[in-house]
């Protein structure tokens, strides 16, 4: 089998024999085991001994592959209709493809001679430097690829894109094809490239580009047709379904760096030209509550920068608008009954968290905007305001913008669930739960907390006092949720150290009548004026002689307790129960101090008139109280008979004169059935107590006056710390602070700004009237 | 106080007062170190002694180191120019007067000397000076903020309203074109008094907001009061076109 040496070591000598080798594989025909292996030995002698041998076989090899290529070209050319001309390439390819893995295994020798001396090839090897043997490589194989590039893919690159593409357009129009064709395509575009730096470059200049291109064309068209022909919803529907299609068409036909290019293509033609008209549907939608199509809508414009924000808009505007107009057709229940006003916020407000939900999954930006527009509807002023006084101060009165009167309902309904009413009567302990958690959700978007917390305040107050809580342990509770939900500190604090007062204040009940000889009929409370007093609410009163003993008693008890404390009475706090007795029955009514002292002034004369003068000299209660306390006596909603007749007939408080007359009826009985009945038992306590005249101005007044100290109080905080600061800043870090209480406005910040600097706490800088510099 | 009255009017020198200062203030130096000297040398060289030989002509016996508002006027008569002329207030500004119609001896040796002026003639020659003074908007603001310690009444931390408007026509008057609507609103509101950061942005309010107000920022940290004053009277011209 071996011939003369020499022959074999000079390529003139081998290369006959070599080349049938070589011209069999190319054609992929049957390759004896020793032919294969003849053609490795023959290589490498001839790189081994001949010189030039190398350079020689590589010039031949290339004659041969290009022929050969020749003919695969006219064997493909040889088809006119397009696909049978794709059909034809790809077959052609995809074996020449197959075999430029196979020929360059015999060259290894051949190319590592070449590789040294890379600079004398007559193509571009220079890559060569690196020891790498694999396939890609191979210089053999380049030769392969870079002659099939230059002598037939360059020619009909051109008609095998187009009828790629066509083959894909006939697949987007339900036609079914053999994919392989265009992914054939698309490989030979890759694996022709001879760029080592981008193998994709061919591919993304050609192929890519007209595949977008194709995409762009087909969309645009079918868009509007479907636009128009079915409109937008069912539109909608196909971007939908057209992009998912698409999507996974990609993954067929395209490389995986073309995927975004694809994506964004078509979301361009499907969504971004047909914007307006799709976020024309987005209010109707929301509107209707159609969770569905806001779902598909959010899917389509969230793949659309700035697609969604048009959508948020829309959201919030529907939830104030539809909110305040429930708010305003409800108005009159609404402003009368607290429970049904925060059942209707909270209804609202589950709705539209649904429809959040259930629209866009809870998405964080739509709950945002639900957030927002809830905020707006809370803190409205149309239906109901409070009107908090105007700010005094030596440059003349204020208008204070008004606030929403949602803090204040939603303490009175606290107050309804947490107090014995039929309301808590009628729940469960867990309901009653669930709805106060209600409550702190509300609250959670309402900006003047503080009012909330001053009522809520005032109610735990009364109830405590007037042991009316409906369960002890859920008042506690409270407290402590209102804690969870970010509620000031101090504030929680102090109504937490109200509990303990109580406490502290049963255990000395419990001792005093323990010591006093005197019946146990009483009760009483000595508590820390720091965490329950109001302000000036004292009111001065002549007590009845029964319970004026009872105060040095309990006076000299206290001081032997507690050296040094002074004890002060809050008699408008206190109440009790009489007896009271005439033709027709005995009643227990329960009063308050107010009242028994206008009650006692006819216990030595009963059946006498006395004016209304005499009552004041006789009780030394001011006016406005004894007004209110006469009022509440000659005019009790719940009571038929009314317990004190008067005369002349007056419709409101204010009318009382000094010569008003008022006598006991002597006819007064509890009606029930409208029966006369002559036993019972009522309460004419009602809202009378812990509510003096004054207190509700001063409430109202003293919030403005907490704000303020609050603000200054931030601002010195801030600036202690910042100690140069500007505006922006400084009103970005306030609001901050005192979000949790109440929304400063930006005028009330201004002026305690200016207090501040005219203070000399603080001062602007001498260049800069936005900046503000700290002073020690 | 100073009445109603139009500001010293268009001055031809430029402002090279930070200089002049400078030179004067070394001047001061050398004098005090080697007085006596120099005095003998040359007649009409400044002389502290003859600075306050001057001064004590407008004092009387009973307060003879405070200069007094007969004085004042005998002065102002002196030298030619009305005391509620703006170039009073410089030179007042010079001395370092704390209060209005009153110079202490030191007040008036201190300004005078830094001047170099101890006659009549040499102050009237520096009045040309000392409204130049006016021109540059650095010292301006410093007299502009010295104008309202001076003003004030010592007795009240906030200066009262009439006299802040006096001292506003007679510092602004001519050149912040919306003054008079300023005065109106001041008239019309509840104001009583100005207080000193409300005076201080009066100034920077003059110097950058437009006469049509389109720059005015509401949300800026201006003074609730220029707030107010806006608001009023963008109030006012919107009922003026809109009638």
């Amino acid at each position: 089998m071996l011939k003369g040496k020499g022959d074999q070591q000079t390529f003139d000598g081998s290369w006959p024999e070599m080349r049938p080798i070589i011209l069999k594989v190319l054609k992929q025909e049957a390759v004896t085991h020793h032919e294969w292996q003849d053609i490795f030995y023959l290589i490498h002698l001839v790189c081994l001994w001949d010189e030039k041998g190398a350079t020689k076989i590589y010039e031949c090899l290339q004659e041969d592959i290009v022929s050969f290529i020749k003919q695969a070209q006219a064997r493909v050319l040889a088809h006119r209709e397009e696909q049978a001309l794709l059909k034809a390439y790809i077959v052609e390819w995809r074996k020449f493809f197959t075999q430029s893995e196979y020929l360059p295994m015999p060259f290894r020798t051949l190319e590592s001679v070449l590789q040294g001396k890379s600079s004398s090839s007559n193509h571009n090897s220079g890559s060569g430097s690196q020891k790498k043997s694999s396939i890609d490589d191979s210089i053999v194989r380049k030769l392969m690829l870079d002659s099939w590039n230059q002598s037939i893919f360059i020619n009909i690159k051109h008609r095998l894109q187009d009828s790629a593409m066509k083959l894909v357009h006939a697949e987007r129009n339900g036609d079914a094809f053999d994919s392989q064709l265009v992914i054939g395509v698309r490989e030979s575009y890759v694996n022709l490239c001879s760029n080592p730096e981008d193998q994709l470059e061919i591919y993304r200049d050609n192929f890519e580009a007209a595949y977008l291109q194709a995409t762009t064309t087909f969309y645009t068209l079918k868009a509007s047709e479907q636009l128009q022909a079915n409109g937008v919803q069912s539109f909608m529907r196909y971007a939908d379904t057209k992009l998912r299609e698409e999507e996974a068409r990609a993954k067929r036909y395209l490389e995986p760096s073309s995927f975004n290019a694809l994506t964004q293509c078509c979301v361009s033609v499907l969504i971004c030209d047909h914007l307006p008209t799709l976020l024309a549907e987005c209010a109707p939608l929301i509107k209707a509550g159609e969770t569905e199509r806001l779902q598909l809508m959010f899917r389509l414009l969230d793949r659309v920068p700035g697609g969604v924000e048009p959508m948020l808009r829309d959201l919030e505007n529907h939830i104030v608008s539809a909110g305040l107009a429930d708010m305003v057709a409800a108005a009159d229940i609404i402003t009368q009954d607290s429970e049904k006003y925060v059942e209707r916020l909270l209804e609202l407000f589950r709705r539209f968290s649904n429809l959040v939900r259930e629209a866009v999954n809870d998405d964080p930006r739509f709950l945002t905007a639900r957030d927002k527009a809830f905020k707006t509807v809370v803190n409205d002023t149309t239906v109901f305001k409070l009107e908090l006084p105007t700010a005094t101060t030596a440059r003349g009165t204020k208008v204070t913008a008004p606030e929403s009167k949602c803090p204040e309902l939603l303490a009175n309904y606290c107050d309804m669930l947490l107090r014995r009413t039929p309301l808590s009567k009628r729940l469960t302990s867990d309901q009653i739960e669930s709805r106060l958690r209600d409550v702190l959700l509300v609250l959670k978007y309402v900006s003047n907390k503080d009012v909330f917390m001053r009522y809520h305040k005032a109610h735990l107050t009364r109830r405590l006092i007037l042991d009316s809580s409906a369960d002890s342990e859920k008042e506690e509770d409270m407290v402590e949720w209102l804690r969870e939900v970010g509620m000031p500190a101090d504030y929680v604090n102090k109504l937490a150290r109200m509990f303990q007062d109580i406490k502290v204040s049963e255990d000395l009940n419990a001792q005093f009548r323990s010591s006093t000889t005197r019946h146990d009929a009483i009760n009483i409370k000595i508590l820390n004026a720091g965490a329950w007093a109001r302000g000036s609410e004292r009111v001065s009163v002549s007590l009845p002689v029964e319970l004026e003993d009872y105060i040095p008693e309990v006076e000299e008890f206290y001081k032997k307790k507690h050296s040094g404390r002074k004890l002060q009475w809050y008699h408008h706090m206190s109440n009790g129960t009489i007896t009271f007795a005439n033709d027709v029955g005995r009643f227990d009514l329960d009063v308050t101090t107010f009242q028994m002292a206008v009650l006692f002034a006819w216990n030595q004369r009963p059946f006498e008139k006395v004016s209304y003068e005499n009552l004041r000299l006789a009780t030394e209660l001011p006016d406005p109280e004894l007004r209110r306390t006469l009022w509440s006596l000659v005019a009790f909603p719940k009571l038929k008979r009314q317990l004190l007749l008067h005369e002349p007939a007056v419709t409101a408080p204010k009318d009382f004169t000094e010569n008003t007359l008022f006598w006991v009826n002597q006819e007064f009985a509890l009606i029930k059935n409208n029966r006369p009945q002559r036993r019972g038992k009522i309460n004419m306590i009602g809202r009378l107590q812990l509510s003096t005249e004054r207190s509700q101005q001063e409430d109202n007044q003293s919030i403005v006056q907490l704000r303020i100290l609050r603000t200054q109080e931030a601002i010195i905080k801030i600036m202690k710390m910042r100690k140069r600061l500007n505006n922006a800043a400084l009103q970005a870090e306030l609001i901050d602070i005192l979000k949790n209480m109440f929304l400063p406005s930006k005028k009330m910040i201004k002026e305690q700004l200016e207090w501040l600097i005219e203070h000399k706490y603080m001062r602007r800088d001498d260049d800069d009237i936005n900046t503000f510099i700290y002073m020690a | 106080m100073p009445r109603a009255k139009r500001r010293a009017d268009v001055l031809p020198m430029p402002p090279a007062d930070e200089g002049h200062r400078q030179a004067s203030k070394r001047q001061r130096q050398s004098y005090t170190s080697s007085s006596s000297r120099r005095n003998s040398k040359a007649d009409d060289a400044f002389s502290s002694k003859r600075c306050i030989m001057w001064f004590k002509r407008y004092t009387t016996m009973d307060d003879p180191d405070t200069l007094g508002p007969d004085g004042m006027e005998r002065f102002c008569q002196e030298i030619g120019v009305e005391p509620e002329n703006v170039v009073m207030l410089v030179l007042a500004y010079k001395m370092g007067a704390r209060q209005m119609g009153f110079f202490t001896q030191s007040e008036w040796l201190k300004g005078l000397t830094d001047l170099q002026c101890d006659t009549i003639a040499k102050v009237q020659s520096k009045l040309d000076y000392l409204r130049t003074l006016l021109n540059d908007s650095n010292t301006f603001k410093s007299i502009y903020r010295y104008a309202y310690d001076f003003a004030r009444d010592k007795d009240q931390r906030s200066m009262d309203i009439d006299t802040a408007k006096a001292m506003l026509q007679l510092l602004l008057g001519k050149h912040w074109i919306l003054y008079a609507h300023f005065a109106q609103f001041v008239d019309q509101s509840k104001y009583k008094v100005i207080n000193k950061d409300q005076w201080s942005n009066i100034l920077e309010f003059s110097r950058t907001i437009n006469t049509d107000l389109s720059n005015y920022d509401v949300d800026g940290a201006w003074p609730v009061m220029l707030d107010e004053f806006v608001e009023w009277l963008r109030h006012q011209r919107n009922g003026g076109s809109t009638s």
